[in-house]
């Protein structure tokens, strides 16, 4: 074929695809058509990868960070404006949850150091020998599941165990063996005729939950106090169990591997469950605020009741002074526990402070009084008192400063009366007309007012009655004072004896006289002697009675004597024998104990012969019991 | 490792209790035998089947068992009975034992344990009455609670027992 003409046959032939191909061509090497074409696949293209796999982000990371950081480099400003609403929310917000998260740390930290509650804690969980730590989980937790024991409920057999502690606890096998054990007894023992399983046990702090299914047991020791809800999930778990490996559990001949596919639903079952702190506290609790708003008002009302008690008190003190006559106050002020009183007082009325304290201050008194003369007829009587010295026989009323005298005196007394009255202020007049004249001046007429005894002496010199003789101590307390005796001015005592204690020294001296001999080396007195012991009783009787009278203690003095044969040890010890035989004796015959006291003549170095005998000795003494009359 | 509950029985005072004391593993108290009826113990024994762990449930028992003492035989895979070498009639009440305990729960592995074998001079069992036993199904085997002469033989061959039925249950 002629060239020319198959060229012409391929011109015909391929011309249009030649034209395609031409056209794709310039497509191609065209920059600004490829671009135009890319840009049309581009998001597509983008996406799909993105869905494929990360190639795409990662080949992007690099030069994306690079684009970023160098136009962060040349514009920062830029930046700055572009992330600004994004970045204040953003630094508000992590600010406010780090000052949120470190008040509830202080809060807690507080709560869990200071609060009496902790403090209790940490010293039960100190007694108990337990972590701190340790010891506040188990008091906050409102429970928690310890162990799970799923047990075949035919054989005893355990299935599965898991547990979160790592207590050394029993054999788990023994453990699931003996719970079956004590059900079967339960049920046995108790419900014989009834269906039903074991389903709770509690023992302190720990219960034991068993939920039954058809062919196993979920046994759940439990912390706490368990709620309703974690027994549905114990059952929840069993009947996925049942339902899942019904089979299996049916054959359950002891193989433990065969069955370790249900540990993760028995792990399931290990729940804990925390007390939320703020409910544990029984009713809610006061905020501080409140707290010290109350402590405030409570301070407020003993403010001023304390304020009001003391403004009464001051009160009285007021009323007190205008009731006692003598004092007139012209300022009484109070500056907290401190009274300070201005005004005038006679020099005979009451002292101030035993007026407010009569009237029940308890505080300071800061007081000046100016003296002043009150005409006050109470003021007046008393300066009358002081000055005319009135005796007992006399009688002094005053009203309207008038003072009236009755009763006996000695001429001599109202002879200077008038010259007295002269020096009393405030004394308008007086009226002594009713006196009688009693001028004593024999002894026979003094005689018959005192009624001496006939053992007594009396002597009346210069108006100073003396006393002589011998005088029982009851008349001689008795006798009027000085000035109550018309005529005496003085009495003199020293020449007159108590006639008691001379009888007293009578029945001494027999006493004294008296000995008791013994046996020698025998500790007790010769029966011939023992009749003495009555007598001398009754002397010691009497002389007590005496002593008694006129307030002394009497004593007998029992002592005991030995001759020289012996030790010095032994005749101490027998001598002191000696004298407690006597005051046994004497105790027996009705001597009241204290009355007596016991020696040995050895010991107490005293007087008297070296005989085995005993000696007698009755002394007074200053009684020991205070005397109403002293 | 494969866990298996046995029940020790046998009449009152032919030494249960210090069979299972002189082999096992203590876990609880004895006071529970009086008060609960039963304590459990457990031992691991190697078998030339692999490791096997023991359940013991020693039932407090007579001669016969009560209706509670028979629960807890429920479960079981096999059966100790122990009777008193040294007094003849713990050999019938362990015979009539086992009786009720098959008829309840179907023949299990047992064995037989003739206890106080240490007290030789008061033995009253004879050969006669030892083949009439096992005419009847209890092969007894000579041992002693308090020397411990042959309880972990005993026990042991309970254990293969139970492994050998458990691997081929025919």
């Amino acid at each position: 074929m002629n060239p020319n003409r198959l060229e012409e046959l391929r011109d015909i032939l391929l011309r249009p695809d030649q034209e395609k191909l031409d056209e794709l061509r310039a497509r191609i090497e065209e920059t600004e058509q490829r671009a135009v074409d890319i840009a049309e696949v581009l998001p597509e293209s983008v996406t799909t990868s993105f869905a494929r796999d990360s190639r795409l982000t990662q080949a992007l990371r690099s030069p994306l960070r690079q684009c970023v950081s160098e136009s962060v480099r040349e514009d920062p400003e830029e930046y700055a404006d572009a992330l600004f609403p994004i970045m204040g929310p953003a630094i508000r917000r992590a600010v406010a949850e780090a000052f949120k998260a470190w008040i509830q740390q202080a809060n807690q930290a507080l709560e869990q150091n200071f609060s009496p509650r902790n403090l209790k804690w940490r010293f039960e969980a100190w007694r108990a020998g337990v972590p701190y730590g340790e010891y506040v989980l188990q008091r906050t937790l409102a429970y928690r599941v310890e162990d799970v024991y799923l047990v075949h409920s035919a054989s005893g057999l355990l299935i599965g165990h898991v547990t979160d502690n790592d207590r050394v606890a029993k054999d788990e096998d023994a453990v699931s063996a003996m719970f079956t054990a004590i059900q079967d007894f339960v049920k046995d023992s108790f419900a014989r005729e009834q269906s039903g399983e074991l389903t709770t046990a509690e023992l302190g702090e720990l219960t034991l939950w068993a939920v039954h299914g058809p062919t196993a047991t979920i046994i759940a020791v439990i912390r706490g106090v368990p709620p309703a809800a974690l027994r549905v999930e114990l059952e929840r778990t069993l009947e996925l169990i049942e339902t899942q490996h019904s089979q299996a559990l049916r054959e359950y001949s002891g193989d433990r591997e065969s069955m370790l596919h249900l540990e993760p639903d028995l792990r399931s079952c290990l729940l804990v469950s925390l007390n939320d702190p703020v409910e544990r506290e029984p009713g809610p609790r006061p905020s501080p605020a409140v707290i010290l708003l109350a402590l405030i008002a409570v301070g407020a009302v003993l403010w001023f009741g304390y304020g009001f008690w003391m403004q009464n008190r001051v009160t009285s003190v007021a009323d007190a002074f205008d009731a006692t006559p003598g004092v007139v106050v012209t300022r009484l002020e109070r500056d907290g526990r401190t009274l300070f009183v201005r005004g005038l007082r006679d020099p005979l009325a009451p002292e101030p402070s035993e007026i407010v304290a009569t009237a029940g201050w308890s505080g300071e008194l800061d007081g000046e009084f100016m003296p002043f003369l009150s005409l006050e007829d109470e003021l007046v009587l008393e300066r009358a008192r002081v000055a005319l010295e009135p005796p007992s026989s006399v009688s002094m009323q005053i009203e309207a400063g008038m003072l009236t005298i009755q009763g006996s005196a000695t001429s001599a007394w109202i002879g200077e009366l008038e010259s007295s009255v002269a020096a009393v202020p405030g004394l308008a007049g007086m009226d002594y007309s009713e006196v009688s004249i009693v001028d004593v001046t024999t002894l026979q007429q003094l005689r018959e007012v005192i009624g001496p005894p006939a053992s007594v002496e009396l002597s009346l010199e210069d108006s100073r009655l003396a006393i002589y003789g011998e005088a029982p101590k009851a008349w001689l307390d008795a006798l009027p004072a000085a000035n109550e005796l018309p005529g005496v001015e003085s009495i003199d005592y020293s020449a007159v004896a108590l006639s008691e204690l001379r009888a007293m020294e009578t029945i001494a001296s027999e006493i004294n006289a008296t000995t008791m001999s013994t046996e020698s080396g025998q500790t007790t007195i010769a029966e011939s002697e023992s009749e003495k012991i009555a007598e001398v009783a009754r002397a010691v009787r009497e002389y007590a009675a005496l002593a008694t009278l006129i307030d002394l203690d009497p004593r007998i003095v029992i002592t005991g004597h030995s001759d020289d044969s012996g030790t010095e040890a032994f005749n101490i010890a027998i001598e002191r024998q000696r004298a407690e035989s006597v005051a046994d004796a004497l105790l027996v015959a009705g001597i009241e104990s204290q009355w007596i006291a016991t020696r040995s003549q050895l010991e107490a170095q005293a007087p008297g012969a070296r005989a085995p005998q005993v000696t007698l000795r009755l002394e007074a003494l200053a009684s020991s019991e205070p005397n109403g009359q002293d | 490792m494969r866990t298996a509950k046995v029940c020790i029985i046998g009449d009152f005072a032919v030494g249960k209790t210090s069979t299972v004391a002189r082999f096992a593993k203590n876990e609880f108290s004895p006071k529970y035998l009086t008060t609960v009826g039963v304590k459990i113990d457990t031992k691991e024994i190697e078998t030339s089947r692999g490791r096997m762990k023991l359940i013991i449930w020693d039932v407090a028992g007579t001669d016969r068992l009560a209706e509670i003492e028979f629960a807890y035989l429920r479960g079981s895979a096999g059966i100790i009975i122990v009777a008193d070498g040294t007094r003849a009639p713990t050999v019938d009440s362990a015979l009539r034992l086992k009786a009720d305990v098959f008829d309840q729960y179907g023949k299990l592995p047992i064995v037989a344990m003739l206890n106080k074998s240490d007290l030789s001079q008061l033995w009253e069992i004879d050969d006669d009455i030892l083949a009439t036993s096992k005419a009847e199904g209890l092969d007894w085997i000579r041992c002693s609670a308090k020397s411990g002469d042959n309880v972990a033989k005993a026990i042991e061959a309970l254990a293969e027992a139970i492994m050998s039925l458990s691997a081929d249950p025919t």
